[in-house]
């Protein structure tokens, strides 16, 4: 049985159309993806290609207008759009933006025990808790009387992926989790996050548009090609891959310099 | 090194917050029609640096010595907010924030064309060729749009035909490309070595992502901790690194490409 699975689904936003006209524009149609469990998913798409609709969706966060989302064969929410407890907390994510996932007012403690409240743990323990949440992803557990924004940009990521994996999480959506942070520091996270995999069995869906980030990372990948998710085999191998992963591939930059001249397409 | 007359040359800045050193002795040139990379991780001083150059320093940073030269001419700090945009053009890692949301495309077109007494019919036509040169197939849409109704791409190339408004010199670009994705990345970054090309701007681009480097610069300074620890050619730099901050930088760049593991 898979982890989560998302069938047919379809999704549409209403916009003020760029040049006035209101309408509705689809963001998905006829959508199928599976995620089993501990595996490292990749979706890929450019901007605007649906994917973190996609991932919205996985979490409950968006009720999707056609198709259904599984965890564990079970509808995600019921019929009045609510989750099942324990699928809330076995469902996580993280974002782009560390500053914006988290309270300007909030202490390291504060943003890590967010997924924990429903424990009602004593300060003590909670304070415990947290602390080994924060060596498991490689942050000084002193840290947590700080506040969350005095921390630099992957410090802080660190933290949020602390606060998503607190209540012991399944699946975690991974949204651009890297994509902000200087090049290091993404490579370090990205370790992490496979470390933090062997050790917990966690799935990952990983949302991104840099294609280089899944070499060695991804299990199986997806790329949004016209409004749904295509699995494709070898993403960076040669045989035949969909327009999409082609025009992702294309728009790597080179690893090195080429020589002045060259450059100018 | 000589200090060539040509350019934009920065010698000896430091800047502090405090009692806190933030930006050591940094020097460099920018020549026209030529790419100066500026690389470094997060909290190396890049950015700082570049606020200083436009004199917008955040009001608890002091500039404690150090002093900027365009074309061998000295600039004095306080004069730099009437260099600002007219010889020195700017554009930041997130365009978004660089526009006010409650106005027009057109107008902060109009406002900043009218700095250099540039009006009516004249700068609407001079608005619609600047954004056609930064690729827009249809700018005559443009001006009425606000920023909310436009993309990150097309934003950033908004912005970039706004910081050509004044005809500059230099143009100062902060992680232009930091936020968007590798196929808006791409197009911007070929628009920019166009610009460089056609205009003889010279550019400092400053960058985290070795790969923009590669892409773009001629030649690369490697920040660290406020200092620069290596400037090199862009070619010398990837075959022969020197210091230890850029071979680091450099392997997690080609660990991205699978030519070296991850940290």
């Amino acid at each position: 049985m898979n982890l989560l699975e998302l069938r047919g689904v379809s999704h549409a936003y209403r916009q003020g159309g760029l040049f006035g006209r209101r309408r509705q524009v689809p963001v998905l149609e006829d959508a199928s993806l599976r995620i089993g469990a501990g595996e490292c998913v990749a979706l890929l798409g450019p901007t605007g290609s649906g994917k973190s609709t996609l991932g919205r969706i996985l979490l409950g966060l968006e009720a999707p207008d056609r198709g259904e989302v599984l965890y564990r064969g079970a509808l995600l929410r019921d019929g009045r759009g609510r989750m099942a407890p324990e699928s809330r907390r076995a469902i996580q994510a993280v974002f782009q933006d560390p500053y914006g996932a988290t309270s300007a007012r909030f202490s390291v403690l504060d943003v890590v025990a967010e997924t924990l409240w429903p424990l009602r743990l004593p300060a003590a323990a909670l304070r415990e808790r947290v602390a080994g949440l924060l060596d498991d992803v490689g942050l000084e557990p002193p840290m947590m009387d700080r506040l969350a924004h005095r921390l630099s940009g992957g410090q802080l990521q660190r933290v949020c992926i602390a606060r998503a994996l607190a209540p012991g999480p399944r699946l975690i959506v991974l949204d651009e989790a890297v994509n902000s942070l200087d090049m290091e520091t993404q490579a370090r996270i990205l370790s992490l996050l496979g470390a933090l995999r062997r050790r917990s069995r966690v799935a990952y869906l990983f949302i991104t548009h840099d294609l280089r980030l899944i070499r060695g990372f991804a299990d199986r990948v997806y790329v949004m090609q016209d409004r749904r998710p295509i699995e494709v085999d070898d993403p960076l191998g040669d045989g035949p891959v969909p327009p999409v992963m082609a025009t992702l591939r294309a728009a790597i930059l080179p690893a090195r310099p080429l020589p002045r001249g060259q450059r100018l397409a | 090194m000589a200090e060539p007359m040509r350019g934009l040359s920065v010698t000896g800045l430091c800047l502090r917050a405090g009692t806190k050193s933030l930006v050591r002795d940094v020097s460099f040139t920018v020549a026209p029609g030529q790419v100066l990379g500026l690389v470094g991780t997060s909290g190396s001083g890049k950015s700082l640096t570049v606020m200083s150059l436009l004199g917008l320093l955040p009001a608890d940073v002091q500039q404690t010595g150090g002093e900027v030269r365009l074309d061998g001419r000295r600039l004095d700090p306080a004069n730099l907010s009437a260099i600002r945009g007219r010889a020195l053009g700017f554009v930041q890692q997130a365009p978004r924030g660089g526009f006010n949301p409650l106005v027009t495309i057109g107008r902060h077109f109009r406002e900043t064309l009218a700095c250099d007494g540039v009006r009516g019919a004249a700068a609407e036509a001079r608005m619609l060729s600047l954004l056609a040169e930064v690729g827009f197939a249809a700018p005559e849409r443009l001006p009425d749009l606000y920023p909310s109704q436009l993309s990150g791409g097309m934003l950033q190339r908004a912005m970039l035909a706004l910081a050509l408004s004044r005809e500059p010199d230099f143009l100062l670009a902060d992680e232009p490309t930091t936020d968007l994705d590798l196929v808006v990345q791409q197009q911007i970054l070929d628009l920019l070595e166009r610009l460089v090309a056609r205009r003889r701007l010279g550019l400092l681009l400053v960058t985290h992502d070795l790969s923009v480097i590669a892409r773009l610069a001629d030649h690369v300074a490697v920040m660290d901790g406020g200092s620069i620890v290596e400037e090199q050619p862009v070619a010398g730099l990837f075959a022969e690194p020197r210091h230890s901050r850029t071979q680091a930088l450099l392997r997690a760049h080609f660990a991205l490409y699978g030519e070296a593991q991850l940290p």
